[in-house]
């Protein structure tokens, strides 16, 4: 069967699963019980497009591969038409959601087992991979924006899923705030584009000529529409509060897959940032000003996700360092990388949540405060989440070693052209060794060292097993959640091979930047400027290799020395700036008294005068009427369409003057 | 002998001649949608005195349906459009298409009104309400398909005075009553300007038919009258802009849609919206010398300050019926916006407007579906509705985001064609200040939802019926479904509103 | 129709501002005549009953003339809705009468085509005029 006619499945299935889901859960109560067969159908629509994926990428000749559906608004000068486009960039980015999205789909099978919106919460996870595969698969921004504002409102929903905890609805509000910000610079960006080249077909306005004022601003206004929903700096504030959600929800789309869209359309322009060097060198200051605040931030955090939270913020700046390096198929393969090891650590938090949860032990089952030891109990989630460990620290031979090299490699091989980049990679080791460093703290506090919770041990073995809500030890979780985990660990192990350094064969066995991303049709503008000297490299790399060591044994040690009181150490270094760090430096009171304040009180004002005191008269007058005479009615009346004329007449004048003069 | 007095002789024999040859069988096919609203008007009227009232509502469907499929021959085989009943209103075509629209807000509002008159015992009212529904039909089809100034003005009378009389449809109801006086005071007032712009253009260019006067350069007429040229348009526009609501002139919105009985706010904000902005976009681009004009930029600030207005007074309300009113005003803006932005924004205005027509009559209904007492309509007591109440929830987020503009919902695309054609017209600036308004808009749309969603249920305050009747449930739900549908496939509509158009003679001026 | 407009602009009424002030002004003698006689008549009239009458004064005389009701009273004093209603409706039913003038004058040309025309007013007219008289609009009581 020609591969061809099979694309379509690619889009259509996952909404067809959310469809069915939605429909079947909103019209039959017996049908909301049916755990697995929600469970299966949704990964079936979810897993399918991946192999539809998998056959496509095996049998892909170099030449993008074209559908469209129908057509979605047809004007004498503006035809958009539901129209997919798969090349090398959005067959790599579709195979992540796919892949990752069918694992994490599985996985939640086992995890949202007896949730009261089990139908809903895999109803939104479809309806997410669907908004997501538009997102990846649009030829033109409009299907882009589409599957942009669609992954947000998934988001929105999943976040607030467990919408009855305040917090959580209010978390959802700030993510939906900070992503409509960025939809603004979206839009704004595609009008300007329109308004210059008369289309918004990919193909066609990416690789004509602009005048350097235009591209300038609409490189920018892409970019702050890719630091909404990336979550860079301004905009970054939503990310960790997002963790309210479900964890699959945080793995899949927190993570893995929805915030590296920005990612994914800077990538996807490339050939316009390509000339806009001025925003380039901000682009990578951004991102690397968020790797290392984020990074900061995470050394002080004792909430689980919330450290991995941070962690993706931090990731992500080193994927926008490098995008603003000039770098755009690193910044790719970062995207890989991070899926497979970022999913594998969020799975992972989400088994120990879940254990800790059951066995009612800690005061919260998110504070790594009060966990420990915990490999004992959870052999599997304990060795999964050691190997990402280390990937995210970046230790050789693992994956995130390679891509995270390669990232700082670029550059500070951009820095020949422009020195701020070696400020940029600076920052960028820097950031690296922080990152080697809580990121260990995180597991050993989590998985070694001493028990620090208590849970009530059943002395009574029948007892145990007719209560089974009776408060007994963490235990491992069902193997449901923890194949997902080891191949996700494995990927994390095996994927950086995909993307072998310089020194080696001259990038030739550089896979992904070398053949796949950076071969003739591809839609990366491969940057071949980007070269340091054999001998530079080789110190880089030993360097890169020496931070991630350094750090993973200083945090080694001092954690499972001192367990706990390793904080300490580490306050008394820092002294009052720990503070800060463990006040996320304030960001959240500075938005509220600079920007959501005032907001409030303008339009209080606002309505002090021009509606209360005019109009709203009339209404509280209205709704009293039971003590109000007729007669003190029509007065108001009388008064009040006075005071309407006079407004009327005042306008007329206006429109009259400003016309004749 | 007859002609021997020449005030009464003002018909001469050639004239009469002509008349008398064009009243034919196409004659009265032409006019007869029109008239067929008008006859069943009065059906309704005589049913309502020999007391037949239960049988009204349905007499009126029938009545509007039957008109709209008299005007459906023409739309269905796209024709061109032409002049009939002696050069005063047009019809096939785009015209036929512009009724068949018109009709739809009346026909949509019947089974809410029905229901929403047997809940609160006042189902004698229903002959009178009904006939003037479909006299106020009468006058948005005259309105918006003349091709006479006077014509226009006398079917924007017939619809206001329709109008004014159903904002105070509820005798007993003081609200109701205040609703309908200002109404017709300030409407009166507003005619008034009107009604002297036509004067004015009379006088510069002898004729009131908009045919003859698009056949004129309006460059010409302001070399020659240039003190009268603006002044006469800005006039008109007024008129205009006060049936539409925008900034300076929605004074009376609030008040009007906050008293007026609920399923009928719906109707007067959909079908005399629409009925003015086409008969607007039409007198305008006959009259102004080009798209970028000086009165184009009075209304594109115009617009400007109603989505402003609109959107930042709606944030700070609690009324549900009062937030829609201030939000009506900023979707007021949003058209205009269209209007200003030429004949391609006056096309967008006309679909903003349809979309506009689906989500304001189904969150009328919405509204009125659970309103018993005056409390009910304060969004902040319907804290956890949507979650005890999953259809009211679910169609109410539905109604919201379109509103607020969110795809994949029909308002999404109506402010998409809008803005679009506003670039395209010049007016950038505006484009993305009125994007930005609808930020804010959506913040209010959100808190609505917020509250219904995410808040704990008060069950003191709360409404007390939270049942939607069968009967208006279906209907609500198939406008959800329609401004889904348009949202996610708009081709097929927009296409077609295209192809007419482009049969449009007189627009291809434009 | 292309010359309609240049044709409409040579319209005397248009142009006047082309001809000197003086036979601009022959326009408004009859204005300013008839102004003159009206203010000179009204004058005349109103004093001529004091120089020409005997004044005897009365109570009733003294009275203002109000359609022989008592003028002094409450301001606030209430009418029977009924009163206006009456009037109203014969105000209404009255004017329309002066659309049958012009189609009498014109009857024999406007043939059969004026006749439906006439009809399906009257018959308007008339729907209303039912229903006026079922909803009880002409009953006093």
């Amino acid at each position: 069967m020609d591969i061809q006619n099979l694309l379509p499945l690619v889009v259509i299935l996952p909404f067809t699963g959310a469809a069915i889901i939605g429909l079947l859960g909103f019209l039959s109560p017996n049908f909301r019980k049916q755990e697995g067969l929600i469970g299966g159908l949704a990964v079936a629509m979810v897993a399918i497009p991946f192999v539809i994926y998998l056959i496509a990428f095996l049998n892909f000749d170099g030449k993008p591969l074209i559908f469209d559906l129908f057509s979605w608004m047809e004007t004498p000068d503006l035809k958009i038409r539901f129209s997919y486009e798969l090349d090398e960039l959005s067959l790599i980015m579709g195979m992540i959601v796919t892949g990752v999205g069918s694992l994490i789909h599985l996985y939640s099978i086992s995890y949202m087992h007896g949730d009261k919106g089990y139908y809903k919460y895999f109803l939104y996870l479809n309806l997410f991979i669907f908004a997501m595969t538009n997102l990846v698969l649009g030829d033109n921004l409009v299907v882009l924006f589409l599957g942009w504002e669609g992954v947000g409102a998934c988001s929105y929903f999943l976040i607030g899923f467990w919408f009855k905890d305040m917090e959580k609805a209010k978390a959802a509000q700030k993510a939906f705030v900070a992503n409509r910000i960025g939809d603004f610079a979206l839009l704004t960006a595609m009008f300007l584009i329109y308004s210059t080249t008369g289309t918004l077909t990919f193909r066609e306005f990416l690789y004509i000529g602009y005048d350097p004022v235009t591209l300038k601003w609409i490189c920018l206004l892409v970019f702050i529409a890719a630091t909404g929903k990336s979550a860079q700096i301004p905009l970054y504030v939503w990310l960790p509060d997002a963790m309210a959600g479900p964890t699959p929800v945080s793995a899949l789309i927190h993570a893995a897959t929805m915030v590296t869209s920005g990612i994914y359309l800077i990538a996807r322009m490339s050939w316009m940032y390509y000339n806009a060097h001025e925003v380039l060198a901000f682009i990578a200051i951004i991102g690397a000003l968020t790797a290392v605040s984020a990074a900061m931030t995470a050394i002080a955090q004792n909430d689980i996700k919330k450290v991995l939270a941070y962690s993706t913020v931090s990731q992500l700046g080193f994927m926008f360092m490098a995008l603003g390096a000039g770098a755009f198929t690193t910044a790719i393969f970062h995207v890989m990388t991070h899926a497979f090891f970022k999913a594998c650590l969020f799975l992972g938090s989400g088994s120990v949540i879940h254990a800790m949860e059951h066995a009612h032990a800690a005061p919260d089952p998110q504070d790594i405060r009060f966990m420990g030891n915990l490999k004992k109990y959870m052999p599997h989630t304990s060795k999964t989440f050691f190997i990402s460990t280390l990937a995210i620290a970046g230790i050789p031979p693992l994956a995130g070693f390679f891509s995270k090299d390669e990232i700082l490699g670029k550059t500070f091989a951009a820095g020949h052209e422009n020195t701020i980049y070696y400020l940029v990679w600076f920052i960028g080791i820097c950031t690296a060794f922080m990152t080697a460093f809580y990121m260990t703290r995180l597991y050993v506090l989590t998985f070694e060292g001493k028990e620090r919770f208590q849970y009530q041990r059943t002395h009574d073995e029948h007892a145990h097993h007719e209560h089974d809500d009776h408060h007994h030890e963490p235990h491992e979780s069902p193997a449901i959640i923890t194949i997902p985990l080891w191949i996700l660990a494995i990927l994390a192990i095996v994927g950086g091979f995909l993307g072998l350094p310089e020194i080696i064969g001259h990038g030739h066995y550089n896979w992904i930047s070398h053949h796949w991303l950076g071969g003739g049709g591809s839609p990366l503008v491969k940057n071949i400027t980007l070269h340091a000297s054999f001998f530079t490299e080789i110190i880089l790399i030993v360097l890169s290799i020496a931070i991630g060591v350094i750090g993973v044994s200083l945090a080694w040690k001092l954690y499972t020395t001192q367990g706990l009181q390793g904080d300490e150490v580490v306050k008394s270094k820092l002294g009052g700036f720990y503070k800060v760090l463990q006040n996320k430096f304030y960001v959240d009171e500075f938005y509220n008294a600079v920007i959501v304040r005032p907001f409030v009180f303008l339009s209080d004002r606002f309505v002090m005068f021009l509606d209360k005191e005019i109009v709203d008269g009339a209404v509280n007058g209205a709704a009293d009427l039971t003590d109000i005479t007729g007669g003190i009615i029509k007065k108001l009346q009388t008064g009040l369409i006075q005071n309407y004329v006079l407004i009327m007449v005042c306008g007329v004048i206006a429109v009259i003057a400003y016309l004749m003069l | 002998m007859q002609n021997q007095n020449p005030i009464l002789i003002s018909l001469s024999e050639l004239k009469i001649k002509k008349i008398i040859m064009e009243f034919n069988s196409q004659f009265i096919l032409d006019t007869l949608p029109a008239l067929s609203l008008l006859g069943f008007g009065l059906i309704v009227m005589l049913l309502d005195a020999f007391k037949n009232e239960k049988i009204t509502s349905v007499v009126t469907i029938l009545g509007i349906l039957i008109s709209m499929l008299l005007a459906v021959p023409g739309v269905v085989i796209p024709e061109e459009i032409r002049l009939t009943f002696y050069n005063q209103i047009y019809t096939g075509g785009l015209a036929g298409l512009i009724h068949i629209l018109l009709c739809l807000s009346g026909l949509l509002s019947v089974p809410f009104i029905t229901d929403y008159l047997q809940k609160n015992n006042q189902t004698h009212l229903q002959g009178e309400i009904f006939s003037l529904i479909l006299f106020s039909s009468v006058g948005m089809n005259l309105l918006a398909t003349a091709n006479d100034l006077m014509m226009t003005f006398i079917g924007l009378e017939i619809m206001s005075v329709s109008l004014y009389i159903l904002a105070g449809s509820f005798k007993k109801d003081l609200r109701s009553n205040e609703a309908s006086l200002k109404y017709f005071l300030l409407g009166a007032f507003a005619s008034a300007f009107l009604l002297l712009g036509i004067s004015m253009v009379y006088g510069m260019t002898g004729t009131t038919m908009l045919d003859r006067i698009t056949t004129i350069d309006p460059n010409l007429i302001k070399d020659k009258f240039p003190v009268l040229f603006y002044p006469a348009i800005a006039l008109i526009a007024i008129g205009f802009l006060f049936k539409l609501s925008a900034f300076p002139f929605h004074v009376w919105t609030p008040d009007v849609y906050t008293g007026a009985p609920t399923p009928l706010v719906g109707f007067m904000a959909t079908g005399s919206k629409m009925a003015s902005v086409i008969a607007f976009g039409f007198i305008l681009n006959s009259l102004l010398p080009q798209s970028g004009d000086k009165l184009s930029q009075v209304i594109a600030i115009l617009a400007l300050l109603s989505m402003i207005y609109g959107n930042i007074v709606a944030a700070q309300q609690q009324n549900i019926k009062r937030l829609l009113a201030y939000s009506s005003i900023s979707h007021t803006g949003y058209m205009l916006l269209g209007v200003a932005g030429g004949p391609e924004g006056y096309k967008a205005a006309i679909f903003y407007m349809l979309i506009y027509t689906f989500m304001t009559i189904a969150a009328f209904a919405l509204i009125s579906s659970i309103e018993n007492k005056e409390e009910d309509l304060n969004y902040q007591n319907w804290s956890g509705l949507g979650v005890k109440n999953i259809a009211f929830g679910l169609i109410m987020s539905i109604l919201m985001f379109s509103l607020a503009g969110f795809p994949p919902f029909a308002g999404f695309i109506g402010k998409y064609f809008v803005f679009l054609s506003a670039v395209k017209g010049g007016f950038v600036v505006h484009a993305v200040i009125g994007i930005l308004t609808s930020v804010v808009g959506a913040y209010y749309y959100l808190k609505v939802l917020v509250t219904m969603f995410f808040e704990k249920p008060k069950d003191n305050i709360q409404p007390k019926t939270l049942k939607i009747r069968k009967n208006i449930l279906i209907p609500i739900m198939v406008l959800a479904l329609i401004i889904v549908i348009i949202g996610i496939i708009p081709a097929p509509i927009s296409s077609y509103l295209d192809i007419l158009y482009g049969k449009a003679g007189f627009l291809a001026k434009l | 129709m292309k010359n309609y407009f240049e044709q409409y602009l040579q319209n005397p009424c248009l142009n006047y501002n082309l001809a000197p002030f003086s036979k601009r002004m022959q326009e408004y003698y009859g204005a300013f005549i008839m102004i003159a006689i009206g203010l000179g008549l009204a004058l005349i009239l109103s004093n001529l009953q004091n120089i020409l009458i005997r004044k005897r004064f009365t109570e009733r005389k003294v009275m203002p003339y109000e359609s022989g009701m008592d003028p002094v009273g409450t301001a606030r004093d209430r009418f029977s809705i009924k009163f206006y209603l009456i009037a109203m409706l014969f105000i209404l039913f009255d004017i329309e009468i002066i659309f049958m003038y012009p189609w009498a004058v014109q009857y024999k040309q406007l043939g059969i085509f004026g006749f439906i025309e006439m009809f399906s007013f009257v018959l308007i007219l008339f729907v209303g005029y039912i229903y006026v008289v079922k909803k009880g609009g002409l009953d006093w009581n």
